[in-house]
C-alpha cells in the first residue's frame, strides 16, 4: 500500500533506489517533483581520478557529456562550492551569485539556458579525501530560485539519501570485490568449484567446466559434480560428509585428496576437497560451504618451455630434448625418434646440464616441473 | 496530519535499523510508542526449521526468563493464524477470538496476564514458503484492543519494515560470495595477491603473507607489496605493461611470468601476473592485477599423504620417494637419515613395486604430476 504523502513516497523511492541502483532515477524523479523542479541527479565523483564513478539522473536532457566535461565542467561555479562543503550541507544559487552576476557567468548565461535550466539546490552526501557525492535538483527560470521550503525539504531528505547512498556503495563494494576474486580464480589452470552443503555447484571456473565437458572422470549433471570410479566417489562422499558433520575436513583428513582415474591413457586427476572457513558463520541458504579443486597433471599447465629456454639460454634443440626427457622419453628412444645419433643427444644433454646446473635427469625433471605456471595465458 | 512527526520518526528509525541492526531496538521502541503499546517484537521464523532466525524485543520481559514459555508458545493461537496470512497482512486479536473466548483460552487467560499483556497487532511484512517475518506490538488490558488508527498505522509501517529488513539482509549476505572466493584462495599453497599497479594490496592470501614475512625476494611495506631485487621489480613493471596486451596474439606473453631471485641459496620464486578485468565498468577498480607466486621448494604434506595412501606406501617409503623427488641422491639420503644404503635400496624396491615406476626419473615425473596444490589445514 503506497502512502499518499509525497514526502513519504519520496523516502520510499530513495530507499528502493538504495537497494537496487537501477531504481535510483525513480527516487530522483520523486525528489524533483517534490521540489517542483525539472530534474535531479546523484553524482559520485572520485577526487583523485577527477571523474564520476557513479551517476544517476532523472528528468534532465541527456547532456552531451563531452561538451559539458570539456568545457563547462571546468567553469561550473557550483563545483568549487560543493567541494568546500561538509556532508549534510545544502547549496543553492544565491550562495554563489545574485541575478546580476549570473548574467555575466558563462555557466549560467550560456550552458544552463541551453538545457532550459537556471537554478539548483544540492546536498552533499559524502565529502572525503577520495569521494564527493551530491544530490542536486535542477529548476528552470520559470520554476524560479528555491525557497525555504525546498531547502528545508532537502535537509529532511538528507538522512534518507545518505543511508540509501551508503547502502548502494556498500553493496557495490562487496560485489566489486567478489568480482575481482572470482576473476583471480578464473585464471587458475586447476579446476575450482564451490559447492553448497547439499553438494550443488554454486560456482565453477572455466577450467572445471572444460574438464567436465570432456566427461572423462569428471562430469557435471544437474548442477552436481560427479566423479568416475567407485573409489573416487567413496572418497568424495567421505570428504563431503566430514565437512558437513564437522565443518572441517582435516579432522578426518583421510580422503581430502585423492586421484580420479580416467579411462584414456591420461594420468589421473588429483581432486582436493576443503571446507570454506566462513561457511560455519553464514546463515543464509545458497552459499558455498565446500571447495573442490581438480588438477590435471597434463596440460594445460605444462611447463612453459619458452620461459625455461629463455631463462637457461637453451637452443631449440636443447629445449626440445629437455622437454622430451621430462616427459619420460629415454635418450635412446629420442635419438631414434628424431633420427639423430646418440652422440648428438649426449652433446645436447651435456649442454643442458651445464646451462641448467642439473646433474641428473631427475633433477632436470624437478627443475622443469617447478616451472609449472598454474595460470592460463589468456 | 496529527502524529505524522512521530510516524516519520518511526520510519526514520526503521530504516536506520536496516543499515545498522544494532539500532533495531530504537525502531521497535518508536513503533511501540506510535501505537500506544507496551512493547514490540520483530521476529523472523524459519518455517521448515520451525525456529526463529531473528528475534528482537523491547519493552517486554526477557523471554528466556518466562516460565513455561515453550508450553504456552505451543498454545499461542496467534501463530497458526499468522501462518495462514499473506505477506502484507495486518492481524489483531478480534480476528482470532472475541473477548469471552479469550477468557477461556489458556494463552490469553493465563500466560498473557502473567506478563501484564493482553492485546496485539502484527504486520506480516514477509511471508514465503521458507520464512515468516512479522513485527508486532503488545498492549495491556488497560491500553485496550487496537483500533482502526493502529491498524492503519501498522499497514503503513509494513512496507518500510519489509524494505529495512531487506536492506539488512542484503548487507549481511553481500560479502558472502566474495568471502567464499577468498576462503578458496586461502587454501592455495601458491601465494596469491590482488594488487593495484602501485603494488597496493587489495587482497593477499596466507601463503603470500608467509613469503612476504620472510622478506626474501618480496616484502610488504605499508600494505604495498615490494620486490626486494631490482631485477624482479623491473620484471614486475614490464609484466604490468604486458598484461594490458595479453590476448593480443602478436604480443609476446612471456613477460607475464618471471622469476624472483632469493638469497641464502633459496631457489627463485616463480611469479605470474595476470590482469583482472572487471565485468562491470567499475572504474574505481581498474588496474588491479593478479600476482601468483610459487615456491618450487614447497613440500606439501597433503601430497605426501595422498601418495602414501594411493600407493599404500609406508611412512619411510613415502619419505624416501619425496626426498628423491626433491633431488636428493640415495647416498645422501642414507647418510642424513643414518640408515644403511641397503635399507634405502630395499625401500626403493618397494616403491618401484608399489608405484610401478621402473626408474627414479619416472618416479619424479609421476609424483610431480600428483601434486596437491592446497594446504592441509
Amino acid at each position: 500500500m503506497a502512502d499518499s504523502d509525497p514526502f513519504l513516497q519520496t523516502i520510499d523511492a530513495v530507499y528502493a533506489g538504495g537497494l537496487e541502483s537501477e531504481r535510483m532515477p525513480e527516487a530522483l524523479e520523486a525528489t524533483s517533483s517534490l521540489l517542483g523542479a525539472v530534474g535531479a541527479t546523484l553524482e559520485v565523483i572520485s577526487k583523485p581520478a577527477k571523474r564520476p564513478i557513479g551517476f544517476w539522473a532523472a528528468g534532465l536532457p541527456d547532456v552531451s557529456r563531452t561538451q559539458y566535461i570539456e568545457h563547462f565542467a571546468a567553469l561550473n561555479p557550483r563545483i568549487p562550492l560543493t567541494l568546500r562543503q561538509c556532508a549534510g550541507d545544502v547549496a543553492w544559487d544565491r550562495q554563489l551569485f545574485d541575478e546580476g552576476q549570473m548574467k555575466r557567468d558563462p555557466f549560467y548565461s550560456e550552458f544552463l539556458p541551453h538545457l532550459g535550466l537556471r537554478y539548483f539546490v544540492s546536498i552533499v552526501l559524502e565529502q572525503s579525501v577520495d569521494t564527493l557525492a551530491v544530490v542536486a535538483v535542477q529548476r528552470s527560470r520559470k520554476q524560479g530560485h528555491v525557497d525555504k521550503r525546498e531547502i528545508n525539504l532537502m535537509r529532511r531528505l538528507y538522512p534518507h539519501y545518505q543511508r540509501a547512498y551508503d547502502l548502494t556503495m556498500r553493496l557495490k563494494g562487496a560485489s566489486d570485490r567478489s568480482n575481482l576474486l572470482e576473476n583471480a580464480v578464473e585464471w587458475l589452470t586447476d579446476g575450482v568449484a564451490l559447492l553448497r552443503a547439499d553438494s550443488k555447484i554454486v560456482y565453477a571456473n572455466d577450467a572445471m567446466l572444460s574438464f567436465a565437458q570432456r566427461g572423462d572422470g569428471i562430469r557435471i549433471v544437474g548442477g552436481i559434480l560427479e566423479l568416475a570410479g567407485h573409489e573416487a566417489r567413496r572418497s568424495f562422499d567421505i570428504a563431503l560428509g566430514a565437512i558437513a558433520r564437522l565443518g572441517d575436513a582435516s579432522a578426518d583428513a583421510q580422503s581430502t585428496d585423492f586421484p580420479v582415474m580416467r579411462t584414456c591413457e591420461a594420468p589421473a586427476y588429483v581432486v582436493s576437497v576443503r571446507p570454506l572457513a566462513g561457511a560455519k558463520n553464514r546463515t543464509a541458504h545458497g552459499d558455498a560451504d565446500v571447495m573442490v579443486l581438480v588438477r590435471d597433471p597434463l596440460s594445460p599447465h605444462e611447463p612453459r618451455t619458452q620461459v625455461l629456454q629463455e631463462l637457461f639460454k637453451l637452443t631449440n634443440a636443447e629445449a626440445h630434448l629437455a622437454r622430451a626427457l621430462c616427459n619420460g622419453v629415454t635418450t635412446r628412444a629420442y635419438a631414434m625418434g628424431r633420427r639423430v645419433s646418440l652422440n648428438t643427444v649426449y652433446s645436447h644433454l651435456k649442454q643442458i646440464r651445464e646451462k641448467t646446473g642439473c646433474r641428473s635427469v631427475p633433477e632436470l625433471i624437478r627443475k622443469f616441473g617447478e616451472w609449472n605456471v598454474p595460470l592460463r595465458l589468456s | 496530519m496529527p502524529g505524522s512527526d512521530l510516524f516519520l520518526q518511526t520510519i526514520d528509525a526503521v530504516y536506520a535499523s536496516g543499515l545498522d541492526s544494532a539500532r533495531l531496538p530504537q525502531a521497535l521502541e518508536a513503533t511501540s510508542l506510535l501505537l500506544g503499546a507496551t512493547g514490540a517484537i520483530l521476529e523472523v521464523i524459519d518455517k521448515p526449521a520451525q525456529r526463529p532466525v531473528e528475534f528482537c524485543s523491547v519493552g517486554l520481559p526477557d523471554i528466556a526468563r518466562i516460565p513455561y514459555i515453550e508450553q504456552f508458545s505451543a498454545l499461542n493461537p496467534r501463530i497458526p493464524f499468522a501462518l495462514r496470512q499473506r505477506e502484507g497482512a495486518v492481524i489483531w486479536d478480534h480476528q482470532i477470538l472475541d473477548e469471552p473466548r479469550m477468557e477461556r483460552d489458556p494463552f490469553y487467560a493465563e500466560f498473557l496476564p502473567h506478563m501484564g499483556l493482553r492485546y496485539f497487532a502484527a504486520a506480516i511484512f514477509e511471508h514465503t514458503p521458507d520464512k515468516l517475518a512479522a513485527v508486532h506490538v503488545q498492549r495491556t488490558r488497560k491500553q485496550g484492543h487496537v483500533d482502526k488508527r493502529e491498524i492503519a498505522l501498522m499497514r503503513r509501517l509494513c512496507p518500510h519494515y519489509h524494505r529495512a529488513n531487506d536492506m539488512a539482509r542484503r548487507l549481511r549476505t553481500a560479502g558472502n560470495r566474495g568471502k567464499a572466493f577468498e576462503d578458496a584462495i586461502e587454501w592455495l599453497t601458491d601465494g596469491v595477491a590482488l594488487l593495484r599497479a602501485d603494488g597496493g594490496i587489495v587482497h593477499a592470501n596466507a601463503a603470500m603473507s608467509v613469503f612476504a614475512e620472510s622478506g626474501n625476494g618480496i616484502r610488504i611495506v605499508e600494505n604495498c607489496l615490494e620486490f626486494t631485487e631490482p631485477l624482479a621489480r623491473n620484471c614486475f613493471n614490464s609484466a604490468l605493461g604486458a598484461v594490458a596486451n595479453l590476448g593480443d596474439p602478436s604480443f609476446d606473453a612471456r613477460q607475464t611470468d618471471f622469476s624472483v631471485p632469493r638469497s641464502h641459496g633459496m631457489p627463485a620464486l616463480i611469479a605470474s601476473v595476470r590482469p583482472l578485468i572487471d565485468t562491470e565498468k567499475t572504474k574505481s577498480q581498474d588496474g588491479v592485477v593478479l600476482l601468483l607466486l610459487r615456491d618450487p621448494l614447497w613440500r606439501n604434506v597433503a601430497t605426501t599423504r595422498m601418495l602414501q595412501e594411493v600407493f599404500s606406501l609406508t611412512k619411510a617409503e613415502a619419505h624416501l620417494a619425496q626426498a628423491l623427488c626433491n633431488g636428493e641422491t640415495t647416498r645422501a639420503y642414507a647418510s642424513t637419515r643414518q640408515v644403511t644404503l641397503n635399507t634405502v635400496y630395499s625401500h626403493l624396491k618397494q616403491i618401484r613395486q608399489k608405484t610401478g615406476c621402473k626408474s627414479v626419473p619416472e618416479l619424479v615425473r609421476k609424483f610431480g604430476e600428483w601434486n596437491v596444490p592446497l594446504r592441509l589445514s
